[in-house]
């Protein structure tokens, strides 16, 4: 197993359950990281790898669905799988609601789990994924100068660039060589590629910007 | 010195008394000579009677008017009637010396004829005749007094006193010691013995003589009037009251404690009528008394009471010469004291009787012999044992008793008592009626002892509690029922809880033994997991296995049962089944057990089910709160050498100080819905082990409840 191996971290208050639910995911193959209580979670580093929570609902002191809103107030979303004694309806309820991958009470079957574990961490690995490309993509929007991601948000309105030129109050020949770096820096050979990313990147061209004086 | 002789001195006369009788009517005369004859004959005298004036037919006739027939006396010869001529002037003459010796013959003759002694009475009027002198008269009357008084003699000389002169009847008065005037006898003070007044010069006998009588009245005067003072002051010197009284309840007299009592002054009261100074029916009753003695010339004695005081009477009559009640003594005495003192012995003796009739308890009184035997026993005991009065009287208590063993045993806790708190004071014991059944009694025991602190007897009291053994036995199976049906409520109530933790350890049996499996699967098996995965399903197995045993136990309904028991095993026993409901609430149990406590006696179910109660409250308590400090403590320690304390504390709202008072009462609780029974349950528990159980508000700011148990010997480890 190396470091990025994706993990399992197991919140549950009773010990034995806890090792027992260890013993079982490495019987399966899996990085299992164990905590006795929400705090013990909360205040561990976590690795960066994929992951996915597997999670008490009812645990002494902070129980398993306000560690879910401490999380989701952190930033972080782990991909959570709740488990649970009592099973009682309005908790599954909420806990859906609330983004849960799977609510299985115990005792449950070990394929139960384990599948709910794989489609977390399949859930994980690419959301990690999307969040991965969107920052390759942020960090090339970036990279564009001002007059450029102006440019850029012109182009994918579908202007030609005579209009850009007047709009923006430069050549036409100013507004290619911009296009043609915005091209480059975005690494999309397509406008229809450069659309896309620009809705990855939630850029939305609005009226007011067409109609406004440019400044350079 | 005027003694005052009634009547009945005539018949006091005896030989050797020479009376004269100085008479004015004739029936004086009769009065006087009648009881004089009568007596002699009744007496075993002659009598010899002289008569002149009257006749011997007057003289009988006395006689039969008082029922005395003189035919036998006089056919006997023992009844002489002679005139004086053939006594006095036999020859005609009066011859004093020549009358003496015929005195003198006759004596000895009567005395010889067997007669006790010779009575004579003589009728002097011959002498009027004048043929002797009187000087001759009065010679022999002063010679008489030389013979009578060794003489088996006596005689009373009659004087008529309208005959006779004054001169000579002084001279009778000179010659008789004792003088009959009228009907009254007198010692005669007057009388002159015969030597001096025959002597050579009677007159200065007769001056020294008169001298002698003036100091000798004169002594007796003051010898009156000190004893009439003493007499006074005596009367005056006692707190009892006494006054004297005349018929008609004038007070002829009084002393100063009954003028006080009155409330007069003394001289105020002499003269009153006392029955004006009582109300009338006071007075009414009082004077009854009174004229009984009036009536019947005898005393009489009453007791009277009046404003609370209680006063002993004593009438007392007073005699005149002729024996008549003219006046009373009359003499109370203040007995309050006595009375009411007699009043409460009647009170107490009647309370004793009745309780001792009545009592529904056996009262037994014993002797002080060793062993003691029962002298007496009331009606309650035939009842409480089975046996007769009569069956018991004198045996000793053994027959009472289930055995001797058991006998050996109750003389033991009552030496014990007797000699630590000088009596046995309810000792429950049991005993053995005559039907042999054994029965509970409740046994008191006191030895009672006389005025100088010996030991006189015991008294026994024994009551059958058979009623109220069984009444307590009813009571506890109540309770027992009770805790029983709120156990089984309390099960009812963690229906979910326990299924949650029966879920957990299940969980882990299934998940370690699909791990295990898999592993098995493996080209090469971890089998270091395998066996790991397999202890940790036996132990998950055992702790499902011990909350289905807890469960089981707070279901049982059980009989009271003692047993030493650990407080943390007990504290390790509930938690399981109450994990699930904390963890449902969020509420975190945290125990701090202390090692090696001394075990406690008790019933091990009950005392789960308290502290089962005890951390169900605790947990309602906290639901509402917070995280962080839902937070339920169980500590236990020993905090004095002969107790163990439990407790269990929250860090929730707490307890406000109405809410603390009323926590235990039955059918209070802050819960909404709450039955309010459970603290009361649980108090009677812990009171049922000897313990106790309360309520305080910690430092911490929640609440605490504290259960404390006596300590059994003996360490567990």
């Amino acid at each position: 197993m190396n470091k990025n191996d994706p993990v399992v971290f197991v919140v549950d208050d009773d010990v034995s359950v806890l090792r027992a639910l260890q013993r079982l995911l490495k019987s399966a193959g899996f990085r299992a990281e164990t905590f006795v209580s929400a705090q013990e979670f909360l205040s561990y580093r976590r690795p960066d790898a994929p992951a996915c929570l597997v999670l008490d609902v009812r645990m002494p002191e902070l129980d398993g669905l306000d560690l879910q809103e401490r999380l989701a107030a952190e930033g972080t979303s782990i991909p959570t799988i709740f488990i649970t004694g009592f099973g009682d309806i309005p908790m599954t309820v909420q806990a859906m609601k609330r983004g849960a991958v799977d609510f299985i009470p115990k005792p449950f079957n070990d394929q139960d789990l384990l599948d709910a574990i794989d489609r977390a961490i399949d859930r994980d690995v690419r959301a990690r994924r999307e969040q991965s490309v969107r920052d390759r993509i942020q960090t090339r929007f970036e990279s564009l100068t001002p007059r450029e991601r102006e440019v850029f948000a012109t182009v994918v309105t579908g202007m030609l660039n005579k209009q850009i030129a007047v709009h923006l109050g430069v050549t036409e020949k100013t507004i290619k060589v911009h296009r043609a770096r915005v091209m480059q820096k975005m690494q999309a050979e397509s406008l229809a590629e450069l659309v896309r990313l620009a809705e990855r990147l939630g850029i939305t061209p609005s009226e007011d910007r067409l109609e406004a004086a440019p400044s350079d | 010195m005027t003694n005052c002789h009634s009547l009945h001195a005539i018949e006091n006369v005896k030989p050797g008394d020479h009376l004269c009788c100085i008479y004015e009517t004739d029936e004086e005369h009769r009065q006087i000579l009648t009881p004089f004859l009568r007596k002699g004959l009744q007496q075993g005298e002659k009598v010899l009677t002289i008569v002149d004036a009257h006749s011997a037919e007057t003289v009988l006739g006395y006689l039969q008017d008082d029922g005395v027939d003189a035919a036998p006396y006089l056919a006997s010869g023992q009844l002489v009637i002679i005139s004086s001529d053939e006594a006095y002037l036999r020859d005609g003459v009066f011859d004093p010396d020549g009358m003496i010796t015929l005195l003198q013959t006759e004596m000895e003759q009567s005395l010889a004829e067997g007669y006790s002694a010779l009575r004579v009475t003589g009728e002097m009027t011959w002498a009027l005749q004048s043929l002797p002198r009187p000087e001759r008269l009065i010679e022999y009357e002063a010679k008489l007094n030389n013979f009578f008084p060794s003489s088996r003699c006596l005689a009373i000389c009659q004087y008529d006193r309208r005959r006779f002169d004054p001169a000579l009847l002084l001279g009778v008065l000179r010659t008789h010691p004792v003088a009959v005037i009228g009907t009254a006898t007198y010692d005669n003070c007057y009388y002159v013995p015969p030597a001096d007044l025959l002597g050579a010069d009677p007159a200065s006998e007769e001056l020294a003589r008169c001298l002698q009588h003036l100091a000798e009245r004169r002594r007796m005067e003051e010898t009156l009037r000190e004893s009439e003072a003493t007499a006074r002051a005596l009367l005056n010197a006692h707190t009892d009251f006494a006054a004297v009284l005349d018929a008609s309840g004038t007070i002829l007299d009084v002393n100063e404690a009954m003028a006080r009592r009155l409330g007069r002054p003394l001289d105020e009261l002499v003269g009153m009528n006392i029955w004006e100074l009582f109300p009338p029916d006071v007075a009414e009753r009082r004077k009854a008394y009174t004229d009984k003695v009036f009536l019947s010339g005898k005393p009489v004695r009453f007791e009277d009471e009046r404003q609370g005081t209680w006063f002993d009477n004593v009438c007392y009559p007073v005699l005149d010469a002729q024996g008549e009640v003219t006046k009373i003594a009359v003499h109370a005495r203040d007995i309050t004291e006595r009375v009411q003192a007699e009043m409460a012995l009647r009170e107490a003796k009647e309370l004793f009787e009745t309780t001792f009739a009545t009592q529904r308890d056996a009262i037994l009184l014993l002797n002080a012999k060793d062993p003691p035997e029962i002298m007496d026993c009331n009606p309650a005991s035939e009842e409480v044992f089975g046996y007769t009065r009569e069956e018991m009287l004198g045996r000793t208590t053994a027959f009472l008793h289930v055995n001797e063993a058991r006998l050996r045993e109750f003389q033991a806790h009552l030496d014990t008592a007797v000699k630590e708190r000088r009596y046995l004071h309810l000792l429950e014991f049991q005993m053995k009626r005559k039907d042999g059944t054994a029965f509970p009694t409740e046994h008191s025991v006191m030895p009672i002892q006389d005025e100088q602190g010996t030991r006189s007897g015991w008294v026994g009291v024994v009551r059958d509690i058979t009623e109220r053994v069984r009444a307590n036995e009813d009571a506890l199976q109540h309770r027992e029922q009770l805790a029983h049906i709120m156990r089984v409520a309390s099960m009812g109530e963690l229906t979910a809880s326990l299924a949650h933790e029966l879920n957990q350890p299940l969980t882990a049996v299934v998940s370690n033994a699909q791990a295990a499996q898999r592993f098995l699967a493996c080209d090469a098996p971890d089998l270091d997991e395998v066996r790991a995965a397999l202890a940790d399903i036996a132990e998950s197995g055992l702790r499902a296995g011990s909350v289905i045993r807890g469960l089981r136990a707070m279901l049982r309904k059980g009989d009271f049962k003692q047993e030493p028991l650990d407080i943390n095993e007990i504290v390790g026993e509930v938690v399981p089944l109450v994990q699930g409901e904390a963890v449902l609430n969020n509420v975190s149990i945290e125990l701090k057990l202390a090692k090696g406590l001394p075990h406690v006696s008790g019933d091990r179910i009950q005392l789960e089910q308290v502290v089962l109660n005890l951390l169900l409250n605790g947990i309602e308590a906290l639901r509402e709160l917070e995280a962080g400090v839902r937070k339920l403590v169980v500590r236990t320690e020993q905090t004095t050498p002969d107790a163990v304390e439990l407790a269990v504390l929250d860090w929730g709202v707490g307890l406000d100080e109405q809410t603390k008072d009323r926590i235990f009462d039955a059918f209070f609780s802050t819960k909404p819905g709450g039955l309010g029974m459970g603290l009361t349950i649980n108090r009677s528990i812990v009171r049922a082990h000897n313990g106790q159980l309360w309520a305080t508000q910690h430092p911490g700011g929640g609440a605490a409840f504290h259960v404390r148990l006596p300590s059994g010997k003996g360490k567990l480890t």
